[in-house]
């Protein structure tokens, strides 16, 4: 008797596929320049990570200016603790990066390697950054032998991947604004085209729940479609970029972040679906021919 | 919901028009009881349509005004039960809105439907086309009946189910003959059956003298109590209600 909620969609297919369509995109595109800004930045820092700045000592250096060389780098606030490499620790790392045969055949002993410090960021990635220059600058001094930091133009091109990330943030909000005024104004048509509908039902008595619930389901409906659609193309893009990593870097990013912004339009769009649902469907917004000029409307 | 109360009773609706810079309706105060025949006439722009929007439940009357509904003050009323409210009634008016992609039979199934009386909707509604000579209406999709047929749905829709009021606004008075008896003798069905009847409209009909008479002139509702002239066509509806 009374039509179910998506026949309104069913009838103007069409429009309902333009409407999922661009509401996609609206989620696409942005969601696209924070996954790649996320992608990239998670490849950075797995890289970036697993590179601690190092500094080697001189040989000549004494105990004294150690000391107070270690105290200074750990009142850094991007320094969580320094660790002392001494020969033999270094050996070790040595041979864990070429292994041990190999270290033996180059003859390598601990007397031949410079003790070090190994500073440890306070936190991952920005403390690298802000530590590179700092560390870097060690270096004339006498005690420092030399220093081991990432490349600069690394740190640099992670920067801007922040600024993408962010950048990516702001059209993620603007992709969600499109993306509510797409799905609320097509509610909204629905919602008049069946006005004559509504106002049957209110006239014998339909509770205000019951007039909601049709705009409500297309809300989610339509949300989780192109919320659907948009995750499984970041998905697709997803997949593309771990392989383009693996056989570029020659092992696997861990992509911690991409895989939440892929995800993301699959929980935004049904969420904003249900949202834009409930708000186009207020009594306020409801349109009637029930009520003559004079008079107002029932909250109902 | 008390059932001996009054169906509605209004106290005290004032109106004021901006635009014509008069009052639409000026301290009306009226009371339907349960089981009674009310007719009000009045010329077009007296406010007619105004007070059966408000005593029918589709518009919400100016603050000030004291609504009460089968015992119960609509001013103190959630705003949830007002639709239980607007169960209890039924209205048409010269321009009914009906689901134009559905037939007539699913257009009078719908007051049924909404208040949760499935079982009984289509047997009541093929007897009601039947009993007003409109059962070739029955499986017409309502975009291809004429002006006076979709009036004569909308009146059909308003007494289906035999709510406790049904309020009429000019839908009757515009109706060809053919449409009009057999609709007038369902309302006077409705009204032997309890059913509390308001009838709006230009003139009184036959019926008239059976309950309450009003005359609204410039927004002003008074009591008529003086004896109508009864015109010869609608004593003939009577006859043939009588004869049913």
């Amino acid at each position: 008797m009374i039509q179910p909620a998506m026949h309104a969609c069913r009838v103007q297919t069409w429009q309902t596929l333009a409407v999922v369509l661009a509401a996609a995109v609206a989620l696409l595109l942005p969601g696209f320049v924070a996954f790649s800004a996320a992608a990239a930045r998670d490849t950075a820092e797995g890289w970036l990570e697993t590179f601690n700045p190092v500094i080697y000592l001189s040989a000549g250096a004494s105990q004294g200016e150690l000391d107070a060389l270690r105290g200074e780098i750990s009142e850094w606030s991007t320094v969580e603790h320094v660790r002392v490499r001494k020969g033999a620790d270094a050996v070790k790392d040595l041979e864990k990066r070429l292994g041990v045969e190999r270290v033996r055949e180059l003859g390598v002993t601990a007397a031949m390697m410079p003790a070090s410090f190994v500073l440890v960021p306070s936190t991952p990635v920005t403390g690298h950054i802000e530590l590179v220059s700092l560390t870097a600058g060690l270096e004339a001094r006498e005690s420092v032998d030399a220093v081991s930091v990432p490349d600069a133009t690394a740190v640099r091109i992670l920067s801007i991947l922040s600024l993408l990330g962010f950048i990516g943030g702001l059209l993620g909000v603007l992709g969600v604004a499109v993306f509510t005024v797409v799905i609320s104004e097509y509610l909204i048509r629905l919602q008049r085209a069946e006005q004559a509908q509504n106002d049957v039902l209110l006239m014998f008595g339909a509770q205000g729940r019951s007039l909601r619930k049709p705009s409500i389901i297309r809300g989610v409906v339509l949300g989780l479609w192109a919320g659907g659609l948009a995750t499984i193309t970041l998905m697709v893009a997803l997949a593309i970029w771990q392989s383009v990593i693996s056989a570029v870097l020659g092992g696997s990013a861990s992509l911690v972040h991409a895989w939440p912004v892929a995800v993301m339009p699959l929980c935004v769009g049904p969420l904003i679906g249900v949202l834009a649902g409930f708000w186009v469907s207020t009594p306020e917004r409801r349109t009637t021919d029930l009520v003559p000029r004079l008079l107002t409307a029932y909250g109902v | 919901m008390r059932k001996d109360a009054p169906i509605i009773s209004c106290f005290h609706l004032d109106l004021f028009d901006p635009t014509r810079k008069r009052k639409a309706l000026d301290d009306v105060s009226i009371e339907v009881e349960r089981g009674t025949w009310i007719e009000i006439v009045g010329p077009a722009g007296c406010g007619k349509t105004l007070l059966f929007s408000v005593l029918s439940l589709r518009a919400a009357p100016p603050k000030g005004t004291r609504l009460v509904v089968a015992g119960r003050n609509l001013d103190k009323m959630p705003v949830i039960e007002i639709a239980d409210m607007r169960r209890l009634m039924g209205s048409a008016c010269t321009r009914p809105i009906l689901l134009d992609d559905r037939t007539v039979l699913e257009n009078l199934v719908v007051p049924f439907v909404v208040r949760g009386e499935p079982q009984m909707a289509l047997d009541a509604c093929e007897t009601l086309l039947e009993t007003c000579d409109l059962m070739e209406l029955r499986d017409v999709p309502v975009r291809e009946l004429s002006h006076q047929e979709r009036i004569a749905v909308g009146v059909m829709r308003a007494m289906v189910g035999r709510p406790a009021g049904i309020f009429i606004d000019s839908a009757l008075a515009t109706l060809e003959q053919r449409l009009q008896k057999p609709l007038l003798n369902e309302l006077k069905q409705c009204h032997l059956d309890g059913s509390a009847v308001v009838l709006l409209g230009y003139e009184y009909t036959e019926n008239a003298r059976r309950g309450r008479r009003f005359r609204m002139e410039l927004g002003e509702l008074s009591e008529v109590e003086t004896p109508v002239i009864v015109p010869a066509e609608v004593s003939e509806v009577e006859d043939v209600g009588g004869a049913r």
